[in-house]
């Protein structure tokens, strides 16, 4: 029932987008509409509690805890996007920067953007999470392109070539990972849930090819190193809004549908060193994206290198596979997509008031901007966590799982990327905020009041989390560690 | 009576041949459309240049008086050592190799005639025939491999009799026609790599390299370029789509595989035709290009027939 | 009928590898499609099975007329449509596809269906011509090849249901609509479609 609300929502506000020629109209429609998206989602959560799982359109729709938590992450970002998005859209159509089509075009695309994005949060149908990623890449190819200049359509461009070769070797992956399955082939296969009961056996090496594909494939919409080369420009040249929702769920998500492969294939046996490919991987994202940090010359650029880190994390704790890990892996996706929205965010203001995205521009903002200066140095102790934030926890339990099951080295690079990344943003971020030479008058600046509302959501988001992830969060991220270790 | 067959075969792709060039005429001139002139006029063509007498050059040497003749006796040799329309498994000649070395006798000697005449333009055509067969060399005898290893065997009456025995078309098969029928183009200066109807020397291939002989040189030349031709359209069709053709020594199957070579004839002409009418000449350094492709394209038959 | 329809698709993916006008790779690329949508009628006729006959149809009306319509479209602008200085050149593009397609022959040897070789042959055919050419409408068609690579895979491998059949073809569809859309941008903002011009975000 929640869900068809769900649906009714999504169109009314996308006919409301298209219909209405009032920007503010629309705007409170989509703040609206994300709102009650949040409203049903937390109650999807509850019935998920009691029951352990529910379907809903026959067996079309499958929501357990793994997917709860990431439909409470898709919509309380995309409230603090929304919200963010009503002053951001609204400055630039007032500034006449762009036309009432366009501003029309960027609400209609981010409603398409965030019902994909539950569409395959909620798939039981591995081709329908597949169609669900590719969505999401055509919705959002315009959204980077947003301003077309000319950096951001090259942005735009590397995005669309490298993202969709990626969900074509990802669909070549799920072709080998049906055909490997041994037996003849009917609709139903194509069901998460039939195969997680499948007993008839996989051939191994197809299926071994197969979840590389996917790995491959799919990891390059998630930005695992070296398939990451899209993110940095992407992000960097998106509107801040976007870059919000992308960095924060959208990578979070492609994680999430290898994860629903790896539960698989992980029934098969003599399949456990698959987890090897997340724990390289991980590393090579983690040692590329830490290395780039430090020479960074634009704040945006920096943050979405932060991305591809936190990815290697996520991925280094899905691949140690204990119960420690893959706990930690969850509970940092909540914190870096609550934490990088606020950074993103953050960024936008800055960018809003400055007009350039060079940290050697920017200087004294403890001056010229204090409100947004405090958020900014919350979002970087999240990011990097320190305690006491969640993220400080998430990434000391995946430290301990490597050193528990012997695996040194990679729990030394990780150590090593986690003290480098620290070092980088801090060094940066305290130039850009402390710097004061004295050169000219800082005064104020009158932007700084600005859409300091979603700011304040999201630090009272991160305290929520980082407070009750013990006590309240317990027993949804446990049941889907539950999940995935089997 | 089998061998009475084979000489009649071999006799009535010779005396076709100037036929079969009327009839490109016709087909572009009903492309292109104006009124052509008719079919036979090849035959009044040819008897029109044994009637003239001929010029030669003080600076040209023997071989432009032995090179004609030596042309038009290797093309007639290859003429009569393909399979036509009647196939029982000639055990005398045949073998592959032989058979384009005599199209090479050819090529060689006609590249000769063009250096002897002692013009620019001779010599110039000689240098472009040479650099366009020096790339095509390879192709051929990536088609003769490739014929070789699926029928095992380099006669090219065997080979037609295997290839009409398989079943059906084979992706092999037909990605190596496709091959040889540049090669066809390629090697017979047809379009898009030379143009037969120019009259501009700077674009000449061929034309070039006899541009200095006259009267019955000339007319041998011609003749000789024209069985060239047919020779590789005929390899082409019993090669690749054998179809119709017949072993047997009885008139009905010998008339009714007849029919079906010149149906096939004809079909190829009209396709030269509409290539001839639809494509300009390729540059002359892009057609390493083309011939390249067609390496391509033989190496892939090869490799998927072997797997 | 079915081999002669494989050969034509292998002629057509070596032969786009070398050519340079995008109008000549547009008419390529439609060749290609048609002669895949004729192959699932083929099939469709062998096996008896009607959702052939579906996938024939919508490969037909998308990637027959629609997607080549774009293309055309998207070009309307663009001054120059011959590529004069690619990566991998002339005869060169030729061979190294002449010679991908054996290798991938030779480790495919033991599957015995010809769509699947066939499928992974165009998939390394148009990843060819993404990374040999600079212009952005050849990167296009390159990627439109792999999704007809992938296509041809998915046909001789599994049998999806017709809806997720459409999703993909669908999903296609609009892919190359936004792409068509952004070469058109692109080619307004930069006066040029060369992908050089194309890496001001460096490191």
């Amino acid at each position: 029932m929640h869900i068809n609300l769900m649906i009714a929502v999504f169109i009314a506000a996308i006919s409301v987008s298209i219909i209405i020629k009032n920007i503010d109209v629309i705007s409170y429609v989509n703040i609206l509409g994300t709102v009650l998206l949040l409203i049903l989602s937390v109650l999807i959560g509850f019935d998920v509690a009691d029951r352990g799982h529910i379907f809903h359109f026959g067996t079309a729709v499958y929501i357990d805890s793994l997917s709860q938590i990431q439909l409470l992450i898709i919509t309380t970002v995309s409230v603090m996007t929304a919200l963010y998005s009503h002053k951001y859209i609204k400055g630039e159509y007032e500034e006449n920067i762009i036309s009432l089509t366009k501003a029309k075009v960027y609400f209609v695309l981010f409603q398409v953007f965030e019902f994909s994005m539950i569409f395959l949060c909620m798939s039981n149908n591995i081709m329908g999470m597949w169609i669900g990623l590719e969505a999401t890449t055509l919705a959002t190819a315009f959204l980077i392109g947003f301003s077309n200049s000319k950096l951001s359509l090259e942005a735009a461009w590397k995005y669309i070539i490298i993202c969709s070769v990626g969900l074509a070797m990802g669909l070549v992956g799920i072709i080998l990972f049906i055909y490997s399955l041994n037996s003849e082939i009917n609709t139903s296969m194509l069901q998460w849930t039939y195969l997680l009961s499948w007993d008839k056996g996989f051939s191994k090496k197809v299926l071994m090819v197969a979840f590389t594909f996917i790995f491959v494939g799919i990891g390059t919409k998630a930005g695992i190193a070296p398939m990451h080369t899209w993110l940095s420009d992407g992000h960097s040249e998106a509107p801040s809004p976007i870059s919000a929702m992308m960095s924060g769920i959208l990578i979070n998500l492609a994680l999430y549908v290898i994860i629903r492969f790896y539960i698989i294939i992980r029934l098969a046996d003599g399949l456990q060193n698959m987890r090897y490919l997340f724990i390289v991987f991980g590393c090579l994202s983690l040692i590329i994206s830490t290395f780039s940090i430090l020479k960074q010359t634009n704040y945006k650029r920096l943050l979405a290198f932060s991305s591809v880190e936190n990815i290697g994390i996520m991925s280094l704790g899905f691949g140690f596979g204990g119960v420690l890990g893959v706990y930690g892996a969850l509970l940092h996706s909540i914190v870096h997509a609550y934490g990088k929205s606020l950074l993103f965010l953050v960024s936008g203001n800055i960018l809003n008031a400055y007009q350039t995205k060079r940290i050697g521009k920017i200087k004294c903002l403890i001056r010229t901007m204090p409100v947004n200066s405090v958020f900014l140095i919350i979002g970087i102790l999240v990011i990097t966590g320190t305690p006491p934030a969640a993220s400080f926890f998430s990434e000391l339990k995946i430290l301990q799982n490597g050193f528990n099951n012997g695996e040194y080295l990679p729990a030394a690079i990780l150590a090593f990327s986690l003290l480098i990344a620290f070092a980088g943003f801090v060094v940066t971020f305290m130039k850009m905020i402390f710097l004061n030479d004295g050169a000219e008058e800082y005064v104020r600046l009158e932007k700084d009041k600005e859409n300091i509302l979603p700011l304040v959501v999201a630090v009272a988001l991160i305290v929520l989390i980082s407070a009750t992830f013990s006590s309240l969060l317990n027993p949804l991220i446990n049941s889907a560690v539950e999940i995935i270790c089997g | 009576m089998k061998y009475v067959i084979y000489i009649i075969q071999s006799l009535m792709l010779l005396l076709l041949t100037p036929l079969f060039m009327g009839i490109i005429k016709n087909l572009k001139a009903s492309i292109r459309g104006y009124e052509a002139c008719p079919v036979l006029q090849p035959y009044y063509n040819i008897a029109k240049l044994f009637e003239k007498g001929r010029v030669l050059s003080k600076s040209s040497s023997i071989i432009t008086l032995i090179a004609p003749t030596l042309c038009l006796c290797a093309c007639v040799t290859a003429a009569f050592m393909v399979p036509v329309f009647f196939n029982d498994g000639n055990p005398f000649v045949g073998n592959l190799f032989i058979i384009i070395f005599l199209l090479g006798i050819v090529k060689f000697f006609i590249t000769l005639t063009g250096l002897d005449s002692a013009s620019a333009f001779g010599g110039m055509g000689s240098s472009r025939e040479l650099f366009i067969s020096m790339i095509a060399e390879p192709v051929m005898f990536l088609t003769v491999a490739f014929l070789y290893m699926e029928t095992k065997s380099l006669n090219i009456f065997a080979i037609n009799t295997a290839v009409a025995g398989m079943a059906g078309f084979d992706v092999a098969n037909c990605i190596a026609a496709m091959g040889f029928a540049v090669l066809l183009v390629a090697e017979n200066a047809r379009m898009p790599v030379d143009n037969p109807e120019t009259h501009l020397e700077l674009t000449m291939i061929h034309e070039a390299m006899i541009l200095d002989t006259s009267g019955r040189d000339l007319a041998l030349m011609e003749l000789s370029s024209w069985i060239k031709l047919m020779v590789f359209v005929t390899i082409f069709i019993n090669c690749f789509f054998p179809m119709g053709m017949t072993g047997a020594v009885a008139f009905v199957p010998v008339i009714l595989s007849f029919i079906a070579y010149i149906l096939k004839v004809l079909v190829i002409l009209a396709v030269i035709s509409l290539v001839e009418c639809s494509m300009a000449k390729f540059r002359l350094f892009r057609v390493p290009e083309l011939l390249s492709a067609a390496f391509s394209l033989s190496l892939v038959a090869i490799v998927i027939n072997f797997f | 009928m079915i081999e002669i329809l494989i050969s034509v698709i292998l002629i057509s993916a070596i032969a786009m590898s070398g050519f340079r006008r995008a109008r000549m790779l547009n008419r390529g690329f439609a060749l290609q499609s048609l002669t895949i949508a004729l192959l699932c009628l083929a099939k469709g006729y062998q096996t008896g099975e009607y959702h052939y006959y579906i996938l024939f149809l919508l490969t037909l009306i998308t990637k027959v007329v629609i997607i080549p319509l774009i293309i055309s479209r998207s070009m309307v602008h663009s001054k120059l449509e011959r590529e004069t200085d690619m990566i991998l050149s002339g005869s060169w593009s030729y061979i190294v596809t002449g010679i991908a397609v054996a290798l991938s022959f030779i480790f495919l040897g033991n599957f015995s269906d010809y769509l699947f070789r066939v499928g992974c042959i165009l998939i390394i055919t148009g990843a060819i011509l993404m990374m040999g050419r600079k212009k952005a409408i050849t990167q296009m068609i390159g990627l439109l090849t792999m999704e007809n690579g992938v296509v041809l895979f998915e046909i001789s491998m599994v049998k999806m249901g017709s809806i997720i059949e459409f999703g993909i073809v669908f999903e296609m569809l609009i892919l190359a609509m936004i792409m068509g859309i952004m070469i058109f941008n692109i080619n307004k903002t930069f006066d040029t479609l060369n992908t050089d011009y194309l890496s001001n975000l460096k490191e």
